[in-house]
C-alpha cells in the first residue's frame, strides 16, 4: 500500500492548509529566494558595464528561448490551473491565467521577431508588432502577478464542486485566448495606429519618447506594485516566489529599455536569457516545491500508518484471498504466538489457522469484501500454533488496484471475553444473591427521575420485566393503609433527607401483601443532582414470623405474669391456710372435747391456746408478705426522664407500628432530672403505653394517636402524661381503674395500674387518670424533684 | 394385734396443722403419730396395726405425691391427702393412686375423721386378708407333693376319676388324698376349697 492511495491522503492534499500558498517559507527557502535575487542583481550589475556591445544577430535565438519560455510558462500555468481546480482560490486563477498569457502570447511575439522565422516576421505584422507585442506580454503578465498579490487574501473554497471549477478554467482560458487575439490584431492590422517605438527595423533605435517609455515604466510600477503586496504579505513559499518573478521582470524590463535599448547587443541577450531563466525558475521551484510538499505529506501519512503497524498495539497483516499472509506486524504473531519465520517463508496461512467452524464465514466474507472493498469488524477465532484458540475482532478492506489481496486489523478479545465472562458470572451472583435475600435493588436520578430497577426488584413488586417504572406505577402497589408511611418519605425527599429506613406494606393484584423494608441513600453529584441507591428486601415471610414471634412473645408474658400472680397467690393462700387449718382444726378439737360426756377442759384449754398461737402465726405471714412488698429495694439514681421515656419509646415502636398508632412526644426542653428507680419508672411508663395502645386497638375512622407529654412540676417536680385517643374510660370508673383485679380486658389481670400506682407512690409521686380533650383517657404520675423517704406501700 | 389401736400417721411440714391433728385424732381415739417430712416417715418401721396415712401434698424434698408412690407396696395403709391449694390433675393423680380422700385445708374435722373411719376400716380388712391369706399358706404348706397335685386339679372340677386317669392313679387313692386335703385345708365343701385355691393363687 502507499500513501497516495489512502483517502485520508487525499483529504490532505485538497486541505490548503498544507500546500505551499499557505505554507509559510522556511528559513531555507528564504536563503534561496534572497540567493537568487541577488544572483539577478549580481547578473545585472555584471551585465550592464558591457550591455552596450553588439554581439552581432543570431536569428535562431529568439525562437529557442521563446519555446523554452513558452513551454514553461505553459507548464507552470498547467500547475497553477490544477492548484486552483484543488483550492478554488480567484487569485491562483488570475495567477495561471496571466502564464498561460505568457506562454500563449510568445507565439505571435516570436513569430513577428524581424529574422526569427521569416525576414519581416509574422505576416501582416509591421516594424511596431513585435516590440508592442513586447508590452502587451509584460504589461498583462505584471497586471496578473498584481492581481494575485490582491486577491490572494481571500479564503480557499475547496467545497465548491469540481464541475464549477473547471467551467471556471475554460472560462478563463476562453478569455485569455480572446485577450491574446485581440492583441495580437491590434499589434499586427492596428500597428499603423500606434505610436512607434522602433525606428529602424533593424537596428531597433527608439523612435519617441513617449512611447518608448510609457510602457516600460508601466510595467515596472505595477511590478513594484505588486512586489510591494507580496512584500506586505509575504506569508507562503508561492508569494516569496512570485516577488523573485516580479523583480526579474522589472529588472529585464530595465535592462532591455534603460540599459541596452537596441536589439543583439549584450543587453539584448542578456534581458532575453533573464526572461527564460525567470520562467525556469519559477516553473522548477514550483516542481520541486510540490513534489517535496507531497513527499512530506506522503511520508509523514505513511508513518502514521506505519507507527500504527509498529506500535503493535492492534495485530495488522496484509493478506491474499488464497490465503497467504504477506505481511504482518509483531502484535499479530504474538497474538496466535507464531515467528517472523513463519510468515517470510509462507508457511503461515489465515486459510489454516481458522479454525473449521469459521471457515464457510469467511468465504461469504470474501465474496462482500471483493464486491465492497471492505468489511465490518467480526468476531472470529483463530488457532495459536500451540493449538489453543484466540478470539479476534477483524476489519479488512482491499487495496484498489489488487481485489485480492487487502490489509486487515485484528484485535485479541481474549480479555474481554474474560472479563465479558468475569462480568456475566458477577452479575449472575448478584442476581442469584438478590433472588435468595429477595432483595431488589433501584437507583433514581432527580435530573432523568428514571428508575434503574434490578430482575428481583420488578419480581417483588410484580411488574413486567424491564417496564417502564414510574412513581405513579410505584403507587398502584401501595397498601392503601400505608399511603401515610409513603407521603412521610415524600415529604423527607423534599427536605432533602438523603437516607431513608422505612417498611410499609404493598397491595398486590391479587390481593396479597406484602411486606418491604427499604433502604436507601443519596449521593449529591458535581451538579447538585441527587442520585439515590437503594435496595428493597421483602420481608412478608420475616415480618409474618416477627408477628407470630411477637404474639408469643405477649402471650408468654401475659402467662407467666398469669403464672408468676397463681404462684403468688397459691403461695399466699399456702401460708395462710396452715395457720388457718390448724386455726379450725383445734377450734373443731376443742368443741368435741368440750362436748364429750365428760368435757376434757384441759384439752379444750390447750387446743384453745393452739387456736390463738396459730392466728397469731397467720397475722405475722400477712404483716411478712405485706413487708415482702414493702421492702422491695428501690435503687435510685439520677434520671433525664425525657430520655428514659424515649428509650421506652423506641422499645414499644414496632408495637405502636403494629397497631397503626402514631406517636407524638412533646417533651420539655428544660426538664430536671429525677432521683428515681429508673427501671421501676419505665416499667410505669410502659404499661401506661401498652394500655393506651391496647385501649386504641378498636378505633377506626380516626386517628390511632399516642401523646406523650413530659413538663415541669412544682418544686422542681416533673409530670409525665400519657394520652390516648381511644374510648376512653366512663367518669364513674377513672379511680376504679386502679384497683387490683379491677380491668375492663377480656385477657387483662387488672394489676398493671396498681402496680405502676404502688410504684409511682412509693416514688413520693401520684398516678391518676382524667379524660381526654375529646376522646380517650389521659394517664398522668408526678414525680417529686426532692425525694424524702419513700413511703411504704 | 388386730385389737390393737389403730395408727395414724400425719406427714405435713406445718407445725400448726401437725400439732392440731395429732389432738383431733388422740381425741377422736386414735393414736396419732407425726412427721414433719416424707424422709423422716420413711425411716418408722412398718406395723401390723390397722393404720392410715394423713399426707401433705407440698412437703420440702420428696412431695406427697412421691412419697405416696414409693408406699405403694402397702395396701393395708390407706392415704388421706390434704393440701393447702388443691388442683384437679393432682387429685386426679392422688385418687388414681388409690388415695380415700383429698381435703383442701382449711378442712372441716368431720370430713376428716370420717375419712380416717374409712380408712382405718380398709385397713383392717387388708390386715385381715392378709393374715388369712397367710395361715391358708401355711397349710398349704403342709399338703405332700401329690395331695398339692390332686387338689390342683380338682379345684379346676376334674371327676376323681379323671384325676385318677391324669395322675395315673386309682380313684380311691384319688379319693383318699382328696379327703386329706379338704381336712388339712379346712375346708368344708369343694366351693371353700376353690375358694381357698383362689385365695391362694393356684393357678389353673
Amino acid at each position: 500500500m502507499t500513501a497516495a492511495r489512502d483517502p485520508m491522503i487525499a483529504r490532505e492534499s485538497t486541505n490548503a492548509e498544507a500546500w505551499l500558498l499557505n505554507l509559510p517559507p522556511t528559513r531555507q527557502q528564504t536563503r534561496w529566494a534572497v540567493a537568487v535575487a541577488l544572483c539577478q542583481f549580481a547578473a545585472i550589475a555584471l551585465t550592464a558595464p558591457f550591455a552596450g556591445i553588439p554581439l552581432g544577430r543570431m536569428n535562431g535565438f529568439i525562437p529557442a528561448v521563446e519555446s523554452v519560455v513558452f513551454v514553461t510558462d505553459l507548464v507552470t500555468s498547467v500547475l497553477l490551473f490544477s492548484q486552483f481546480a484543488a483550492h478554488r482560490l480567484n487569485a491562483l486563477l488570475v495567477l495561471a491565467c496571466g502564464y498561460l498569457f505568457s506562454a500563449l502570447i510568445i507565439i505571435p511575439h516570436a513569430l513577428s521577431f524581424p529574422g526569427a522565422f521569416s525576414p519581416v516576421g509574422l505576416p501582416g505584422a509591421g516594424l511596431q508588432t513585435t516590440p508592442w507585442l513586447y508590452w502587451f506580454w509584460h504589461l498583462p503578465f505584471a497586471l496578473a502577478l498584481l492581481g494575485y498579490g490582491i486577491m490572494s487574501n481571500e479564503k480557499s473554497e475547496p467545497g465548491l464542486a469540481r464541475g464549477s471549477s473547471l467551467a471556471s478554467i475554460v472560462r478563463s482560458i476562453v478569455l485569455v485566448l480572446a485577450l491574446v487575439c485581440g492583441l495580437v490584431l491590434v499589434a499586427t492590422a492596428g500597428s499603423a495606429y500606434l505610436p512607434a517605438i522602433f525606428a529602424d527595423r533593424t537596428r531597433g533605435i527608439p523612435a519617441n519618447v513617449f512611447a518608448d517609455y510609457l510602457p516600460p515604466a508601466i510595467t515596472i510600477l505595477v511590478c513594484l506594485s505588486a512586489f510591494a503586496v507580496l512584500w506586505f504579505r509575504r506569508h507562503s513559499v508561492l508569494d516569496q516566489w512570485l516577488m523573485i518573478v516580479a523583480l526579474s521582470v522589472i529588472l529585464e524590463v530595465v535592462i532591455v529599455v534603460f540599459v541596452s535599448p537596441k536589439r543583439f547587443d549584450v543587453g539584448f541577450y542578456a534581458g532575453r536569457l533573464f526572461s527564460l531563466l525567470t520562467s525556469t525558475t519559477i516553473m522548477i521551484v514550483l516542481l520541486m516545491e510540490t513534489i517535496r510538499l507531497y513527499a512530506n505529506v506522503a511520508r509523514s501519512n505513511e508513518g502514521k500508518i506505519r507507527r500504527l503497524v509498529d506500535a503493535n498495539i492492534i495485530g495488522v497483516i496484509i493478506w491474499d484471498i488464497e490465503g497467504r499472509i504477506i505481511d504482518c506486524n509483531d502484535a499479530f504473531l504474538r497474538m496466535i504466538r507464531y515467528e517472523r519465520n513463519d510468515v517470510t517463508n509462507g508457511s503461515l496461512r489465515w486459510t489454516e489457522i481458522t479454525p473449521p467452524e469459521w471457515r464457510a464465514a469467511d468465504q461469504h466474507r470474501l465474496t462482500d469484501i471483493r464486491a465492497s472493498g471492505t468489511i465490518q469488524a467480526f468476531e472470529k477465532e483463530y488457532f495459536r500454533k500451540d493449538g489453543t484458540r484466540v478470539p479476534v475482532l477483524i476489519g479488512a478492506a482491499t487495496f484498489d488496484e489488487s481485489q485480492d489481496q487487502g490489509v486487515a486489523f485484528i484485535v485479541d478479545l481474549t480479555d474481554r471475553k474474560r472479563d465479558a465472562e468475569a462480568l456475566r458470572r458477577s452479575e449472575a451472583f448478584l442476581a442469584k444473591g438478590q433472588t435468595l435475600s429477595q432483595t431488589g435493588t433501584f437507583s433514581w436520578h432527580s435530573r432523568t427521575e428514571k428508575f434503574i430497577w434490578s430482575d428481583e426488584l420488578y419480581r417483588i413488586y410484580e411488574f413486567e420485566p424491564g417496564a417502564n417504572i414510574t412513581f405513579e406505577k410505584i403507587a398502584t402497589r401501595y397498601h392503601p393503609e400505608d399511603r401515610a408511611v409513603i407521603a412521610g418519605v415524600a415529604e423527607q425527599v423534599r427536605r432533602g433527607v438523603i437516607d431513608f429506613d422505612y417498611t410499609h406494606r404493598l397491595l398486590m393484584p391479587n390481593g396479597s401483601i406484602k411486606h418491604i423494608h427499604v433502604v436507601a441513600h443519596g449521593s449529591h453529584d458535581k451538579d447538585g443532582q441527587v442520585e439515590y441507591f437503594g435496595g428493597v428486601q421483602d420481608v412478608t415471610q420475616h415480618n409474618l414470623a416477627d408477628e407470630a414471634l411477637n404474639k408469643a412473645r405477649t402471650e408468654l408474658a401475659h402467662m407467666a405474669r398469669v403464672m408468676s400472680l397463681g404462684a403468688l397467690t397459691a403461695s399466699i393462700a399456702h401460708e395462710v391456710n396452715q395457720p388457718l387449718s390448724g386455726i379450725i382444726t383445734n377450734a373443731s378439737t376443742c368443741l368435741r372435747m368440750l362436748g364429750a360426756d365428760s368435757p376434757n377442759l384441759d384439752g379444750a384449754r390447750e387446743t384453745t391456746r393452739r387456736t390463738i398461737r396459730d392466728a397469731n402465726r397467720a397475722a405475722e405471714i400477712i404483716s411478712r408478705l405485706r413487708a415482702l412488698f414493702a421492702n422491695q429495694k428501690i435503687s435510685t439514681e439520677m434520671v433525664d426522664l425525657n430520655e428514659a421515656s424515649r428509650e421506652v419509646i423506641s422499645l414499644s415502636l414496632r408495637e405502636l407500628q403494629t397497631n397503626r398508632v402514631t406517636l407524638r412526644s412533646e417533651f420539655a426542653d428544660d426538664l430536671p432530672s429525677i432521683r428515681c428507680d429508673r427501671i421501676q419508672i419505665q416499667q410505669v411508663l410502659l404499661n401506661l403505653i401498652r394500655n393506651a395502645t391496647e385501649a386504641m386497638c378498636d378505633v377506626d375512622g380516626r386517628p390511632r394517636q399516642l401523646v406523650i407529654r413530659t413538663a415541669k412540676a412544682a418544686s422542681e417536680g416533673v409530670v409525665i402524661s400519657v394520652e390516648d385517643s381511644g374510648p376512653g374510660i366512663d367518669p364513674a370508673n377513672l379511680e376504679r381503674v386502679f384497683d387490683a383485679f379491677y380491668t375492663t380486658k377480656t385477657n387483662g389481670l387488672g394489676i398493671g395500674l396498681s402496680v405502676c400506682r404502688t410504684i409511682v407512690e412509693t416514688h413520693g409521686g401520684k398516678l391518676w387518670a382524667t379524660a381526654g380533650v375529646s376522646h380517650g383517657t389521659i394517664f398522668q404520675f408526678t414525680l417529686p424533684g426532692v425525694v424524702g423517704r419513700p413511703t411504704n406501700l | 394385734m388386730a385389737h390393737a389401736t389403730p395408727i395414724v400417721f400425719v406427714v405435713d411440714d406445718d407445725v400448726s396443722v401437725r400439732e392440731s391433728l395429732e389432738l383431733l385424732i388422740r381425741n377422736a381415739g386414735w393414736r396419732p403419730e407425726t412427721f414433719e417430712s416424707a424422709q423422716a416417715f420413711l425411716c418408722r418401721p412398718r406395723v401390723l396395726t390397722p393404720s392410715c396415712l394423713i399426707l401433705d401434698i407440698a412437703l420440702p424434698d420428696l412431695n406427697g405425691l412421691e412419697l405416696q408412690k414409693r408406699i405403694a407396696d402397702r395396701p393395708d395403709m390407706p392415704i388421706i391427702f390434704i393440701t393447702g391449694a388443691g388442683d384437679v390433675p393432682t387429685t386426679v393423680q392422688a385418687m388414681k393412686a388409690g388415695a380415700v380422700e383429698f381435703l383442701t385445708k382449711p378442712f372441716s374435722d368431720t370430713a376428716l375423721l370420717s375419712a380416717i373411719q374409712l380408712a382405718i376400716e380398709r385397713s383392717e380388712t387388708r390386715l385381715q386378708v392378709e393374715t388369712e391369706i397367710k395361715s391358708l399358706q401355711a397349710r398349704y404348706a403342709h399338703l405332700s407333693r401329690r395331695e398339692r397335685e390332686v387338689m390342683g386339679l380338682v379345684v379346676r372340677g376334674l371327676l376323681n376319676k379323671q384325676v385318677g386317669f391324669e395322675l395315673g392313679i386309682s380313684e380311691i387313692t384319688v379319693k383318699a388324698h382328696r379327703g386329706q386335703v379338704m381336712r388339712k385345708m379346712d375346708a368344708r365343701s369343694l366351693a371353700d376349697l376353690v375358694n381357698i385355691a383362689a385365695k391362694l393363687g393356684i393357678a389353673r
